[in-house]
């Protein structure tokens, strides 16, 4: 029996029971007729025996033998144990509740409304809601044994309560995602699952891959056959200065100043510089003749000082006059010498990573079929290129809304998603206006309009812009153990402080997902993810791998040849050596004939002439 | 607080004419006299859940106490609650629940009876019933269980003399059924208020002043010690009592058993009770501090109970005294 006790408010009540723990998240039912018999979550939990106190001065702990004693007898002091939660309750209702009214389990269509908002076949189905296990066997078929659920302990498991399904049509109304957690959290898995759905229902997405994980073709290990899918056709990967890179004729001289900051940023008289050379449509050839150029005429002045009627050679002539316009048109105006080599330097990184060789028509294409475009490249590159990328992605798609709305004629773009882990990165709060922070926030503000969804992964929320922050309708909160970032957490959501306590706590795959679109903070454990990341060896496994290995490769060469005495190596030393692929001198080969015989494989014996070694038997 | 140094010089006094007390009249070696003179102090054992159940033949025990509230202050603006409750090991337990009250007719009734057949004054009319109601409740409590739990062992919290003394024909009818159902009945005396052991050891001497033996035996004996006196050497005239240490505090409490109970089964019993001692506990069973916890009405329950079932008229006319008015 469950019962409402104490006193009750119309938002919390107590419940306890003796025979039935509570499970945290749960869902009850209040049988209070006057209020509708109102719904709510379980919050906190706790046991208490008031026969096993906590020992204090004036209560000792209870001996063993005192439980094992009343036990021969019958009677288990240690089941004498009350168990009471605090129940949220959902919805509101204006009186409170009647205090010691039954509290029972609901039935699955008592809750379902609270629970479940769309189906898998029409919604990104991302884990189950956690506390729901009870209602497993009420499960209508769409929703039952849909998915796998990942322990961190018990490995892969099947579904554990009612589906999480997400219904992404809603960010018509309520865009842009956030997802929050620290390393290990189960953020970059959440991520994944995330753009699976995405890949099952063809939505195109660009993701930012920085540690070049997101990668599909790996299937989960262990993950049953019927589970398993295939995402190849449905993915592309591109890296940056290979397959994508910038059209530097589209480019504005503010973007190619950042492209030329990525590194560090530029200081203040060489985009001064950048901004006087640059114009409009210049090529990268033109741009970099121009500031070649200027960089010649500035070292040697005295260039010219020539008569150019003097010049015979009509291509040397043609050079000094280009020199000459230059010089008169930009000379005064792009500062020091030592800014334009600076700009030179950099310009010349970047073509040498073959930014300039491709351009951004290989992602338009695959958002244009509805596929997923995982862009890798070096951080700091990425960080630049993406919002390049972004940006030009959001203009075509602006520019065909903008276009629709005016009644002319413009070729389709479609709505997309876009999505990069380290997010604060992109949009730093407080920090003076970057490129890919204006591109951000102007989507963040802006995207609904044009069907441009922002999905931004970060541990440190406490970093991302104000602006975009508020922006994110639904955010996902992972395990989060800063301060900072759960207060900003706390501040940004509907998250409870009875929550955000068990933030610093919260399993790997656990989390709270916090929605407009769900209208409330809900518990949620991911799925298990059809595909894994190629790399996830631990490096330190790794390790002991390779060096296993090696002694194995040195021992399987080594074996047939023994005995072997000291004073005769040069008999074997140059057969080992070729069967080993490398060259090994004397002392190496003594030293891993020592380690051998640490390990008992072979035994040294000592005689006046040096040491035998013979194969242990 | 008013503080006047005459007080604290009085209470100065008590402390110094109890140290006399305790020099004067205990002999100086009183463990080796008790030792000599009654009986051997003989240790307890923990016993296992095995020897446990071999005891027990696998029956229950049953832990009987009970609880009274008053509301009023003075008669007949009084009403008693009363409760008792005999607790199994095995499974739930009976309770039993009365009420008495002056202001009743037929309570007021039987009050007026007594007082005049016994000639006694009303409040003593008033705590005779009283008693008289707890106990029988008691034992009411006890037989339920004894019938519908065959126990191996009843716990009464307290001595056997209140049941003799205030309900002699109920306890008469529960001796009866104890044993015909074989069930052995153990109290625990919490306060050893008896003198028995005192009387004995000075047979010889001339001394009359009275000591207790809960002074004599506080911090005599050592944890999990036993005082069993021989038969001849009986404290009490119906009852054996034996004497026991059962926790690290050094008060010793009393343990009343039946007669014709045989030695080996009485120390079979204190080894069974030092065993479901709490070592850090005061020295109680733990399952009867269980029963007692269980059976109490605190003082806010009581008013709870009051303010529910009773109108506030009601309440405030005959059961709220003026002194609960108080404001500081």
């Amino acid at each position: 029996m469950v019962q409402v006790v104490g006193a009750t408010t119309q938002q919390e009540v107590w419940v306890a029971s003796r025979e039935r723990k509570f499970i945290i998240n749960e869902i009850l039912l209040v049988e209070d007729q006057l209020r509708n018999s109102p719904r709510g979550e379980v919050i906190e939990t706790y046991s208490f025996n008031r026969y096993i106190p906590l020992a204090t001065e004036t209560n000792g702990l209870i001996d063993e033998q005192v439980l094992a004693g009343l036990k021969a007898v019958g009677y288990s002091v240690d089941e004498e144990e009350i168990n009471i939660a605090k129940l949220r309750i959902i919805g509101e209702i204006s009186t409170p509740i009647g205090v010691g009214k039954q509290v029972r389990l609901p039935d699955f269509q008592e809750v379902e409304d609270l629970l479940v908002s769309n189906y898998p076949d029409y919604a990104l189905t991302l884990g189950t809601i956690r506390g729901t296990g009870n209602l497993l066997d009420d499960l209508p078929g769409e929703l039952s044994d849909t998915m796998c659920i990942y322990e961190q302990n018990a490995g892969i498991m099947p579904q554990d309560g009612v589906p999480f399904i997400f219904d992404y049509k809603s960010m018509n109304e309520y865009p842009h995602i956030g997802i929050f957690g620290g390393s290990g959290s189960g953020k970059s898995f959440g991520l994944r699952v995330f753009l699976e759905e995405f890949m099952k229902k063809r939505v195109p997405v660009v993701v930012l891959d920085p540690h070049w994980e997101m990668d599909f073709s790996t299937s989960f290990k262990g993950l049953p056959q019927e589970r398993a899918r295939d995402f190849s056709g449905e993915y592309k990967l591109f890296v940056v200065g290979v397959d994508v890179g910038v059209d530097f004729t589209d480019l504005k001289a503010a973007e190619l100043v950042s492209l030329l900051g990525s590194g560090e940023s530029l200081s203040e008289p060489m985009s001064n510089a950048v901004f006087t050379l640059h114009e409009n449509k210049d090529s990268y050839t033109s741009f970099s003749s121009k500031l070649y150029g200027l960089i010649t005429v500035m070292e040697n002045e005295s260039i010219l000082n020539q008569d150019s009627a003097a010049i015979d050679n009509p291509r040397e002539k043609e050079k000094i006059d280009y020199l000459s316009k230059l010089a008169a048109k930009y000379k005064d105006r792009v500062g020091h010498l030592s800014s334009l080599k600076g700009i030179a330097w950099r310009l010349n990184a970047l073509e040498r990573e073959g930014v300039f060789t491709a351009g951004t028509s290989p992602v338009e294409g695959a958002v244009m079929d509805g596929r997923l475009s995982v862009v890798r490249g070096p951080v700091k590159l990425l960080q630049v290129y993406g919002a390049y990328l972004l940006d030009r992605l959001y203009r075509n798609r602006r520019d065909y809304q903008d276009a629709r709305q005016k009644g002319e004629p413009a070729k389709w773009f479609p709505p997309f998603v876009f999505v990069t882990d380290e997010a604060h990165n992109f949009s730093m709060k407080g920090e003076r206006d970057s490129y890919s922070k204006r591109v951000i926030r102007g989507i963040s503000q802006e995207g609904r309009k044009y069907g441009v969804i922002l999905c931004m992964a970060t541990q440190r929320p406490a970093l991302l812009d104000d602006t975009v922050t508020a922006q994110l309708n639904t955010k996902i909160i992972f395990r989060t153990v800063r301060v900072t970032d759960i207060n900003v957490i706390k501040e940004e959501t509907d998250i409870g402080s009875e929550e955000a306590r068990r933030l610093p706590y919260l399993n790997s795959g656990n989390a709270f997902l916090s929605s407009a679109i769900t209208g409330r903070t809900i518990p949620i454990k991911i799925r298990c993810a059809c595909t894994q990341s190629p790399h996830t060896q631990n490096p330190f496994e790794e390790l002991e791998q390779v060096y296993f290995q090696q002694e194995n490769q040195f021992w399987n060469i080594i074996k047939d040849k023994l005995p072997f005495s000291t004073n005769a190596l040069h008999l074997v030393l140059g057969t080992i050596s070729d069967e080993l692929g490398k060259l090994i001198d004397h002392d190496q080969l003594i030293e891993q004939m020592n380690k051998l015989e640490e390990d008992g494989k072979v035994y040294a014996e000592k005689n006046p002439f040096g040491t035998t070694f013979h194969r242990s038997s | 607080m008013l503080s006047d140094e005459n007080l604290s010089g009085l209470i100065k006094g008590v402390n110094k004419s109890l140290h006399e007390r305790t020099i004067n009249n205990m002999p100086s070696d009183l463990r080796y006299e008790l030792e000599q003179l009654i009986a051997n102090i003989t240790p307890l054992k923990i016993i296992s859940p095995g020897k446990i159940e071999e005891l027990s033949g696998k029956r229950p025990v049953v832990a009987v106490d009970g609880s009274f509230n008053m509301a009023g202050s003075f008669q007949p603006y009084i009403l008693y609650l009363f409760q008792a409750y005999a607790k199994s090991s095995a499974g739930d337990g009976e309770i039993v629940s009365d009420i008495f009250s002056p202001l009743l007719p037929e309570h007021y009734k039987r009050l007026e009876k007594l007082s005049r057949e016994e000639n006694l004054a009303g409040v003593q009319a008033l705590e005779r019933v009283k008693n008289h109601i707890l106990t029988s409740m008691e034992l009411q409590a006890a037989a339920n269980a004894v019938k519908k739990y065959s126990p191996w062992l009843v716990l009464f919290d307290g001595g056997f003399m209140r049941f003799s003394r205030h309900a002699s024909q109920e306890w008469n009818e529960y001796l009866r059924l104890a044993e015909s159902k074989g069930v052995i009945s153990a109290g625990i005396i919490e306060e050893a208020e008896s003198y028995g052991l005192y009387r004995v050891l000075n047979e010889s001497r001339s001394e009359n002043n009275t000591i207790y033996d809960r002074e004599m035996l506080f911090g005599r004996m050592e944890t999990g010690e036993c005082l069993m006196l021989p038969g001849e050497k009986q404290i009490k005239s119906e009852f054996y009592t034996v004497f026991a240490r059962l926790s690290r505090y050094p008060q010793a409490t009393a343990y009343d058993f039946l007669p014709g109970v045989n030695m080996e089964t009485i120390f079979n019993v204190m080894c069974f009770l030092y065993t479901i001692t709490p070592s850090g506990s005061r020295g109680i069973p733990l399952i009867l501090d269980i029963v007692d916890s269980e059976v109490r009405i605190t003082r806010r329950e009581m008013e709870l109970l009051l303010s529910a079932y009773l109108d506030t008229g009601i309440k405030e006319k005959f059961f709220i005294s003026h002194r609960n008015r108080r404001d500081y």
